[in-house]
């Protein structure tokens, strides 16, 4: 298990250096850079010039990635070219109110989604099943600005329950951009619920528990979930994984000053720092969440765990055998 | 189980409905392009309504929140000169002078006195009461030592490279000397730029020093990309504020933005959606604030390379272009033609009094034909453009133009790319803005060879010239001549086709007075009051 996870974090270094190089490059291709957008109107192009060289702007491309990923590698992200900030600290102002938006919405949709995907494999083929159904493709196609302007008009406008954005109000502030985010995860999960327990439901031990008079109840809930956790449970790691990503419309729309809005701002600007600091610190927490996620296998299914365990035998024995063949 | 799909089917449409169509009210007329095409006057004419005095026996609201839709991301006035930092420099920091929006006359503002006897030294008398928001008083060396930093700042280096020499002659004497000529000077002196910071809080290292200024808000919390909140200062030494606390949040969306003015949540809600406006006049509680822009839309051809360092493909381009039909269709009629490639409030303007483009078909096809393009052998031209109103431009002119042979190919950037491609010179055409101050050599911005937002490129020794005489000239009426000849001369040669100044909003609740419009859309926020109702 522990060679597992050493190896997985061992994997993560190829994978941040692909992403921060493909997103430094890609903003280097956009056309404009952050010069522009700090010079004045009145700026000369030797002033715009100056600035650029001051920002480091006029060297090569991959000379500023490799200066970039050397301060990465001392623990420095940089700083912003429009902000007197550190990406630091401009990452950690946001990025709890982005994980405390993104935590509401996956305990939204697993809340809604568990009972809504059991509910509708119970009733295969029913009308239930149908509206169940419905009712998670609608989640799915509703694209979420849209949703959340048509949340803000009801429940704000005309209802005056909820503010209609920002963070400052607490609990309310949370509740219109956590179903808007939630709505969208919560028909995958249904979906994938229901999918899931429709192939456990028709297993025979679950048949033979209910011959032996187990209750319906306990046949679905301690039988039937438990094993149809595993594809729930890895849906529910990655929408986990990339709540730090934020919901970058739904920040916007409802305007949560959170990662995902600091990222487009950023793009928008130009802030080519900003934008690589806070997709490096989003890999590493998708990677880390999907880490974690592979290791709950193991609690989940037994049969993950006794796979871990045969596999460090093997590679024990293997261990052994080499030695015993040196000696 | 169908009854049921049916059921379920009607119950969302009806929320969706309910949800996302009409008002409260009954809407009241709304704000279709005849009501609100601008008075039949110049635009020479249309100066900003003075901001509406605060009533004496009013209650005020101690707390006024303004939805802003873009970020502010610095506190230091010398390195950030966009629209919404602006807002919070004229709340927080003084200017040696001010202007006045409706007489656009200078006025005393830091400095009581100002004089000069060859337009390169200034000389300055500062007021001896005023203090900065940590108490320490305002003398001629933080004026001294502020323009000698803006040298190498981002926003205010244009303002103070020029300065030669400042020398302080006491506390509250000072001159400047400037590298040559330029009678604009006290005008630039108005502007957020020029902001006076307090040494000895900078140098000090003080917690927020850069925030620190002598205006009538204190900057007191703030987080870059949300909000920034200021307190009223109770020691300015002006007519003080009457609300307490005045906060920009940052809204990007400018429906989000709308609704939350009509949910009480903010008082005031910069630039409005155009098409939601009736959303603010059908409500009783809301008012529509608006005003003309300085800002110039305009296409500016690549005179630099490309097919148009062709003149008579320049003018094809001008006159074939029905620039009321973009008027009309593209700003709902809410903007007003450009008479010059000069902005209306700027010294000099010469609307209506020079030979500008009147849309002529023939005539386009004209210049076309001289240079072998027609019906029968289409030319074709990329414009660039950026989304919104810039990109709706480039499609009506797609229409206009190709009846004449001219076939246009829209290029769309974002903001950012749109102003390096058209600075590099990589377009041939593109849409753009210009926001314009008041004084005439601001112009210089648009035609200078130096600059980066000569878009179309410029190099006309005639303007130049003109200009650079202009600049230095004393006497008013051969200086406004020299800048009627640079507008004629723009005209002529095709370089730009402005197209409009647009009107633009603020919708806010009723009782909120106070606000100083500026048409470079840069307001002043600093009297702004919220009479309870």
């Amino acid at each position: 298990m522990h060679r597992y996870v050493l190896k997985r974090i061992i994997l993560l270094i190829p994978v941040l250096l692909g992403v921060s190089m493909l997103v430094y490059c890609i903003l280097d291709l956009a056309p404009g850079d952050a010069a522009d957008i700090l010079a004045p109107d009145d700026a000369t192009l030797e002033e715009k010039e100056a600035l650029r060289e001051e920002l480091g702007l006029n060297r090569p491309v991959l000379v500023r990635y490799f200066e970039y990923m050397w301060k990465l590698l001392h623990g420095d992200l940089g700083e912003s070219y429009l902000s007197p900030v550190s990406v630091w600290s401009a990452f950690t102002q946001k990025a709890p109110n982005t994980l405390k938006l993104g935590l509401a919405s996956v305990i939204f949709a697993v809340g809604t989604s568990l009972p809504l995907g059991i509910y509708a494999a119970r009733h295969r083929g029913s009308w239930k099943d149908a509206i169940s159904m419905i009712l998670a493709i609608l989640g799915l196609s509703m694209p979420n600005f849209w949703l959340g302007l048509l949340l803000m008009l009801l429940f704000a406008l005309r209802l005056g329950w909820l503010p209609s954005g920002g963070a400052d109000m607490g609990l309310r502030s949370l509740i219109l951009p956590t179903i808007t985010i939630g709505t969208g995860m919560m028909a995958t999960l249904t979906r994938t619920t229901r999918s899931s327990m429709l192939d456990v439901i028709r297993q025979d031990y679950l048949r033979t528990a209910r011959a032996k008079g187990v209750t319906e109840e306990v046949v679905i809930k301690k039988h039937a979930l438990k094993n149809a956790l595993i594809p729930i449970i890895t849906i529910i790691g990655t929408m986990l994984g990339g709540i730090l990503g934020g919901a970058t419309l739904t920040e916007s729309v409802f305007s949560w000053p959170g990662v995902g809005r600091l990222i487009i701002d950023s793009l928008n600007g130009r802030d080519t720092p900003v934008v690589t600091g806070c997709i490096i610190m989003t890999t590493m927490f998708f990677s880390v969440v999907l880490l974690a996620v592979d290791l709950i296998y193991a609690f989940v299914d037994p049969r993950i765990k006794a796979q871990y365990a045969s596999k460090s035998k093997k590679g024990g024995e293997k261990k052994d055998g080499e030695k015993a063949a040196t000696a | 189980m169908k009854k049921a799909l049916a059921m379920l089917l009607c119950v969302l449409l009806v929320v969706s409905l309910l949800a996302g169509c009409g008002s409260k009210t009954e809407p009241a007329p709304s704000t279709t392009p005849a009501e609100t095409k601008p008075a039949e006057t110049t635009p020479a004419q249309t100066t900003p309504a003075a901001p509406t005095p605060a009533p004496a026996e009013a209650k005020f609201k101690d707390d006024i929140i303004i939805g802003i839709g873009g970020k502010i991301i610095d506190i230091d006035p010398q390195e950030n000169s966009n629209t919404q930092h602006n807002y919070y420099f004229r709340c927080v920091f003084d200017t040696p002078l001010d202007f006045n929006n409706q007489t656009s006359e200078l006025e005393p503002n830091v400095c009581t006195e100002w004089s000069t006897e060859d337009g390169k030294t200034w000389n300055f008398t500062l007021r001896d009461d005023v203090y900065f928001h940590n108490g320490e008083k305002m003398t001629a060396n933080d004026v001294k030592w502020t323009f000698e930093r803006g040298k190498d700042s981002s926003s205010s280096s244009s303002l103070c490279k020029p300065m030669e020499e400042i020398t302080v002659i006491d506390d509250t004497h000072f001159s400047i000397t400037l590298a040559s000529v330029n009678v604009d000077f006290p005008y630039m002196l108005t502007l957020p730029t020029a902001s006076i910071l307090c040494q000895k809080a900078v140098e000090g290292g003080e917690k927020d020093a850069l925030g620190i200024g002598s205006g009538p808000w204190v900057l007191d919390s703030y987080e870059f990309g949300d909000f920034l909140k200021m307190t009223r200062n109770d020691n300015f030494w002006g007519e003080k504020a009457k609300a307490k606390s005045l906060t920009l949040r940052y809204m990007p969306e400018a429906s989000a933005r709308l609704i939350a003015l009509e949910n009480g949540e903010i008082d005031v809600c910069a630039d409005p959606d155009s098409n939601e406006l009736s959303h603010v006049t059908s409500n009783d509680k809301l008012e529509l604030q608006t005003y003309t822009s300085s800002s110039i839309q305009y296409l500016a051809f690549n005179c630099e390379k490309g097919i148009f360092t062709n003149e008579n493909l320049r003018l094809a381009m001008c006159y074939g272009i029905d620039r009321d039909e973009l008027v009309d269709v593209v700003f709902n009629g809410r903007a007003t033609k450009c008479g010059s490639t000069w902005g209306w409030n700027e010294y000099g303007y010469n609307g209506g009094g020079i030979t500008e483009y009147t849309y002529d078909a023939e005539k386009a096809a004209e210049y076309l034909a001289k240079e072998g393009y027609g019906p029968n052998n289409p030319l074709t031209v990329h414009c660039a453009v950026s989304a919104g109103t810039r990109k709706s431009m480039g499609e009506l002119i797609q229409s206009q133009l190709k009846p004449l042979g001219i076939n246009i190919v829209i290029d769309e950037y974002d903001t950012a790319g749109l102003s390096t491609m058209t600075t590099a010179g990589d377009h041939e055409c593109a849409f753009y803005g210009c926001g314009t101050n008041v004084f005439g050599d601001d112009i210089t911005r648009l035609i200078d060879s130096n600059t980066g937002v000569n878009k179309s490129h410029l190099h006309d020794p005639q303007v130049h010239e003109l200009m650079d005489a202009a600049r230095q000239e004393l006497d008013d009426a051969k200086r406004t001549q020299m800048y009627h000849d640079v507008q004629q001369r723009l005209f002529d040669i095709g370089a730009y086709l402005p197209v409009c100044t647009a009107e633009a909003d603020f919708a806010v609740k009723k009782g909120i007075g106070g606000i100083d419009y500026y048409p470079t859309s840069h307001h002043d926020f600093s009297e702004i009051y919220f009479a309870e109702q």
